[in-house]
């Protein structure tokens, strides 16, 4: 059964120190939503999906990187579907970056993940919101 | 404020993170150590600690130290290391860092508001760990120069003429003061890659996304005849290369460290 890796409150459970919310969408399905002020070169949890996956983002000077782990035995599958190239850096400017997610069990989870980053070099941290739709692809 | 630093095997760090991530709103600070080794710091009064890391930790936990420290977002961000090393051959550190006193020659960086980098960062570190390999002779670009480092590692070397491009205005400025501070003479222009070719120079490094090496690699001059290409991530290692090999150049030597790579490729 993967609906209980959709129910939200092990999500909102896990991710409340976090400062994620979590909560069941329309219809069946979950929703995840979190941001966080991060310090330059600390690696940090935006979301967390209990049996389903973690996203982590690593901001170190002009970088991203973005560590995507699968909790499930099953490997949760990521593939970008979206990502600004800030050609002109604006500090201000945020960076952001979209995924379409698939768990490959029956019947398959699928959904989108976002990340938004903005980055203030003169303070050392950078803000994201992170947010998560997930749901059975049947429903 | 409680810090808690944890030597951990490589190998485990992601199984560990596992079970400490949902534990840390504010993450963690992680370090290569060398040797297998891989140092996690985090800060909290409520972190875990003791028994309960040795736990979570389990097998992959090869130290833990645990000190008072003062909250400060600046002493935080330099335990991960601004002052940093190429065991015997130079050491890299800030103006506010004290000198060594070993004799091990030093270059002297200090980063510009809103410019990008100091320095210390993994690939900027490996690009010097490559280019320190190679013979100075003829031109040097340093592409994607932020702070400099490299455009004045080379100049001290003996690359003649160096050139420190980039597209950040505050960068260029930030090199042309760091080359001044370091006494040595590095031209530094402002350029968009995207729209110019790589300056034909005989070696060069490319510190820059992988967007932008796609569109350097097939416009390298003739007379380049060596490539650090680094500013990408380990997974696109093979696709970098495979830009300058296309470009008549062959891989030498790869380098990758926490999640990044740096590639040595030759004529």
């Amino acid at each position: 059964m993967t609906s209980s890796l959709l129910d939200p409150r092990p999500a909102a459970e896990a991710g409340a120190i976090h400062g994620q919310l979590a909560s069941a969408l329309p219809g069946g399905g979950l929703a995840l939503s979190c941001h966080k002020l991060v310090e330059d070169a600390a690696r940090c949890t935006v979301l967390l999906a209990p049996g389903l996956f973690r996203l982590d983002v690593h901001p170190v000077e002009d970088t991203l990187q973005v560590m995507a782990r699968s909790l499930h035995a099953r490997a949760v599958r990521f593939e970008v579907v979206d990502q600004d190239i800030v050609r002109e850096y604006v500090p201000a400017e945020p960076y952001r970056l979209e995924w379409s997610i698939e768990l490959p069990v029956e019947p398959p989870i699928r959904g989108r993940v976002s990340l938004a980053m903005t980055v203030d070099l003169g303070q050392g941290v950078a803000h994201f919101v992170a947010q998560a739709v997930l749901r059975e692809a049947s429903a | 404020m409680r810090r808690v630093a944890l030597t951990l095997r490589a190998d485990a760090l992601e199984d560990v993170l596992d079970a400490l991530m949902p534990l840390l709103p504010h993450g963690v600070y992680q370090r290569d150590m060398g040797g297998g080794r891989v140092e996690v710091a985090y800060y909290g009064d409520a972190a875990p600690t003791g028994a309960e890391l040795d736990a979570l930790a389990g097998a992959a936990l090869l130290a833990r130290e645990e000190e008072d420290v003062p909250d400060s977002r600046e002493a935080r961000r330099a335990r991960v290391g601004h002052a940093w090393e190429v065991p015997g051959r130079l050491r890299v550190r800030s103006p506010l860092d004290a000198p060594g006193a070993d004799g091990l020659p030093e270059i002297v960086i200090e980063p510009l508001e809103g410019a990008f980098g100091t320095g210390a960062h993994p690939t900027t570190r490996m690009t010097l760990e490559l280019l320190l390999g190679l013979e100075p002779a003829g031109g040097f670009a340093d592409l994607g120069c932020g702070v400099g480092l490299l455009a004045i590692v080379a100049a001290r070397l003996g690359w003649d003429p160096v050139f420190a491009v980039d597209l950040e205005p505050r960068a260029v400025e930030s090199a042309r003061r760091n080359a001044e501070r370091n006494g040595v003479e590095v031209r530094a222009v402002h350029a968009d890659l995207l729209e110019v070719p790589p300056p034909p120079a005989r070696t060069l490094a490319g510190n820059m996304p992988f967007y932008v090496h796609q569109r350097a690699a097939p416009a390298l001059d003739a007379a380049t005849e060596h490539v650090i290409a680094s500013g990408v991530v380990a997974d696109q290692a093979t696709a970098t290369a495979e830009l300058y090999t296309g470009a008549g150049l062959t891989e030498r030597a790869r380098l990758t460290a926490s999640g990044w790579a740096a590639i040595w490729l030759a004529r």
